[in-house]
């Protein structure tokens, strides 16, 4: 369906859309630190303030930028009980059967839970705001050092950039072939692990083919608008930093700091 | 005994803000032996409405009856199911993955539990049917053939568990136009053995040519429901739907604007070309 | 000068050890400013010639110019490329980016279009395929007959000297061919070169000149009027007269001769009521 797939960009002029697409690479790894470093419930709560403020300043609805998180929402739940009850018995609350809710087991469950939403959101927040193109162009500088190593690295970024855009398509792909086999008596949804096993061929030899199928084209279409592979460094979008962008990092260093040295 | 859509309504990803209603409380009934075309501009259900016909999709709400019973009920046998009903999606051809066309046309028989000796018999018929030599193709790779011949093997891995129903969403969509009617023919001779035909298409001239009934959807809901002669008789209403007429029908119209005799309901192009011929024929002899 | 000539082009692909030729001696020339039709049956050569014409199969054997430029060798390649814009058959494999402004872009920036000048070169590009105003839009989320038109805004851009369009309208629905369709007729009337393959042949009808191609072979080639009416021919290449034309033949053997033979239902109409 015409769905729009979570993390694809959505156009807009806010302070975030306007960062460069460099310095906002960059930020997310530092936040990726940050997120690491965090271990306290006031340091989540600071994150919480950071988070709410970019959303603020990127305009990006909660719910966009939780994407895909939200599906998983009870995976997630269950990830922090099963902490919270087995993780830890001693200086349980109670213990009753074989549970054992202890705080060292809800802290640890969100831990886990926390980190993997604010980097999920962190993440979801650089794909929403930044034009796909200029999005490469910063991975590609990002690797840029790596280019002395004589690896492609304009090609390997291109490759990401359009790898991604390419995911939901194959998902859709993916469900149509799947819903194809089982019209035919393919068994996705059997409990045995034998026969989803045999299920398997249908679904991954097609889908497999499909994909070199769009791959194959869509490498010709790229050729045939004047992609070269040999060619030395194309221009592009300069990536020009301002002081919005050192700023931002700042910020977000700033951020990392804090969590490191007093949360 | 027919197929039957009880006030079906279906909706994708309810509880999001992707919400969207693609079947909102559709009735239909498809008897034994009818050729259905099914038309509507894209985005109006008909790809939603053959999944919940083939029990691919679960309705949100109402009840779709194969031969009176509920395929959805929990007791409802799915093999029993995929046996009466074959489904066709647009370009078949990327769901074969076997070594050989043999074992990629006899794969639905294996799942759905028929015996070694059966299946070469019923793979030998069903390739027949699409115009292939079983003795010819059966040890081959069945993706070292063009892509006509690709999707006429599809075809017959449907068609070789013998469905008493046949559903196909746009099936001659990149055919190139002999291939195009080589297949229409082959639908047709299958409707005369007794296979119910239900065929979605935005080919209108096709339909006009080779179906009996035209079922047309808008936003969802069954819009125009009646023999070919009676839904390609309101153009405007079909226009209102985003559906052409064929070009047969298109001409009649035009003509009898210009003030030549044609009678109503003139559809196909064989009732076009008698009709110009008794209109001429008085004047002309 | 001739925007295409081609001079007894030969090519063939190696397929598990045997070898086919696909195109087989294939001699023709596109004027400047024509429209012209390339029809045949799945499978004719019809894709590989295209794909000559931009330099993506290099020339076997045989002589071919485009825009002026010798296609023989690697020479000229990305000249040629530019030369020559394509759009492909699948809407949903051409594009590299999610956002429509970035993929007009993405032809102008691979051939070093100052990025000054980009903006103002997406925006005409848009607007004549009539797509104005949606620079940010995904073109994931457009319809089928709005993605080849953005996909048609992202060859346009380059400004080419001709346009090829590879069966673009097959696999989209009635209202997105009329769409393409339409698009492609304007640009013409815009002065374009375009060469359009199809097997629709209702779509041949306005071309300015059809090529008949059947086995790697040409099989004829001339105006619409004098290939599409000869069914005999049409169907010695995999293809079937448009319905008017089968009309015209077969009141002719019933005895009723219109004074000549049309292309399309309004002038069947038009005949059958004089």
């Amino acid at each position: 369906m015409n769905a729009v797939p979570t993390g694809v960009y959505q156009p807009g002029s806010s302070f975030l859309h306007r960062l460069c697409a460099f310095a906002k690479l960059l930020c997310l790894i530092v936040l990726l630190c940050a997120v690491v470093a965090t271990g306290s419930l006031s340091g989540y709560a600071l994150l919480l303030l950071f988070t709410a403020g970019l959303l603020l300043l990127s305009r990006v609805p909660l719910r966009s930028a939780l994407g895909s998180a939200w599906r998983l929402r009870w995976f997630f739940l269950i990830i922090l009980l099963m902490n919270t009850c087995f993780f830890n018995p001693e200086g349980a609350w109670f213990s009753l059967w074989i549970f054992t809710p202890s705080p060292a087991g809800l802290m640890q469950g969100l831990n886990v839970v926390l980190r993997v939403l604010f980097i999920l959101v962190f993440s979801n927040l650089l794909t929403l705001t930044t034009a796909p193109m200029e999005l490469t162009r910063a991975i590609e500088l990002l690797l840029s050092p790596l280019g002395l190593l004589k690896i492609p690295v304009g090609q390997v970024a291109m490759i990401l950039s359009v790898a991604i855009q390419f995911v939901p398509t194959l998902f859709e792909e993916t469900d149509m072939i799947r819903k194809a086999q089982t019209a035919r008596g393919a068994k996705f949804d059997s409990p045995r692990l034998l026969d989803k096993a045999g299920a398997a061929a249908p679904l991954v030899v097609p889908i497999f083919l499909a994909a070199f199928k769009r791959a194959d084209e869509l490498a010709l279409a790229m050729e045939a608008r004047g992609y070269r592979t040999d060619a030395p460094s194309r221009p592009g979008r300069r990536l020009s930093g301002t002081w919005r962008d050192a700023a931002a990092l700042v910020c977000c260093c700033l951020l990392w700091a804090v969590q490191i040295l007093y949360l | 005994m027919p197929i039957s859509l009880e006030s079906v309504s279906y909706t994708y990803a309810p509880g999001t803000a992707f919400q969207c209603r693609a079947i909102d409380g559709l009735s239909l009934t498809v008897d034994d032996g009818e050729f259905v075309g099914i038309m509507g501009s894209t985005g109006s259900g008909k790809s939603t409405l053959i999944q919940l016909m083939a029990g691919l999709l679960t309705p949100s709400s109402g009840r779709v009856l194969l031969d009176g019973e509920d395929i959805h009920q929990k007791s409802y046998d799915r093999i029993k199911l995929r046996r009466r009903v074959g489904l066709v999606f647009q370009y078949p051809e990327y769901q074969l993955f076997e070594r050989t066309v043999e074992k990629d046309v006899g794969f639905a028989l294996r799942r759905l539990g028929y015996g070694p000796e059966e299946t070469r018999e019923a793979v030998r018929r069903a390739l027949k049917t699409v115009g292939l030599d079983y003795d010819k193709v059966r040890d081959k790779s069945p993706l070292g053939f063009s892509g006509g011949e690709k999707r006429r093997i599809a075809i017959a891995g449907v068609l070789a568990s013998d469905p008493g129903i046949l559903i196909l969403d746009e099936p001659v969509a990149g055919l190139d136009p002999l291939g195009r009617d080589a297949f229409l023919d082959m639908l047709e001779g299958l409707n005369a053995k007794g296979v119910t035909i239900l065929m979605v298409s935005h080919n209108a001239d096709a339909l006009s040519e080779h179906a009996r009934r035209i079922v047309t959807l808008k936003e969802g809901r069954v819009f125009l429901d009646g023999s070919v002669k009676e839904v390609f008789s309101d153009i405007f209403a079909l226009k209102s739907c985003g559906i052409c007429c064929g070009q047969s029908r298109l001409a009649a119209e035009l003509l009898r604007e210009r003030g030549m005799d044609i009678p109503e309901g003139t559809v196909k192009y064989a009732e076009l070309l008698s009709a110009v011929l008794s209109a001429r024929g008085g004047e002309g002899k | 000068m001739d925007a295409v000539c081609a001079e007894k082009l030969v090519h063939s692909y190696a397929f598990a050890g045997s070898k086919r030729r696909s195109l087989d001696g294939v001699s023709f020339t596109i004027k400047q400013g024509e429209l012209v039709a390339l029809l045949g049956h799945n499978g004719c050569g019809k894709t590989t010639l295209a794909r000559h014409l931009n330099a993506l199969l290099p020339v076997q054997s045989g002589e071919l110019t485009v825009a002026g430029l010798d296609a023989k060798g690697s020479a000229n390649l990305w000249k040629i490329r530019r030369a020559c814009g394509m759009v492909f058959q699948n809407p949903d494999n051409q594009f590299v980016s999610s956002l429509v402004e970035e993929d007009i872009a993405f032809g102008l920036r691979n051939f070093g279009t100052p990025e000054k000048d980009i903006p103002e070169k997406v925006r005409r590009a848009l607007e004549s395929v009539g797509m104005g105003g949606y620079e940010k839009r995904s073109p994931q989320l457009l319809s089928g007959g709005q993605k080849q038109r953005i996909a048609i805004a992202g060859v346009l851009a380059l400004d080419p000297d001709i346009l090829i369009f590879d069966e673009a309208t097959s696999m989209l629905d009635p209202e997105g061919r009329r769409e393409v369709l339409e698009t492609i007729n304007r640009l013409h009337r815009q002065g374009h070169t375009i060469l359009m393959i199809s097997h629709y042949i209702e779509e041949a009808v306005y071309s300015d000149r059809v090529l008949l191609i059947h086995d790697g072979r040409i099989l004829a080639q001339g105006k619409p009027r004098e290939i599409l009416t000869d069914p005999e021919q049409l169907r010695q290449a995999g293809l079937t007269p448009p319905m008017p034309v089968r009309a015209y033949h077969d009141l002719k053997a019933a005895g009723i001769v219109l004074a000549r033979c049309p292309l399309t239902v309004e002038e069947l109409v038009e005949e059958l009521c004089r």
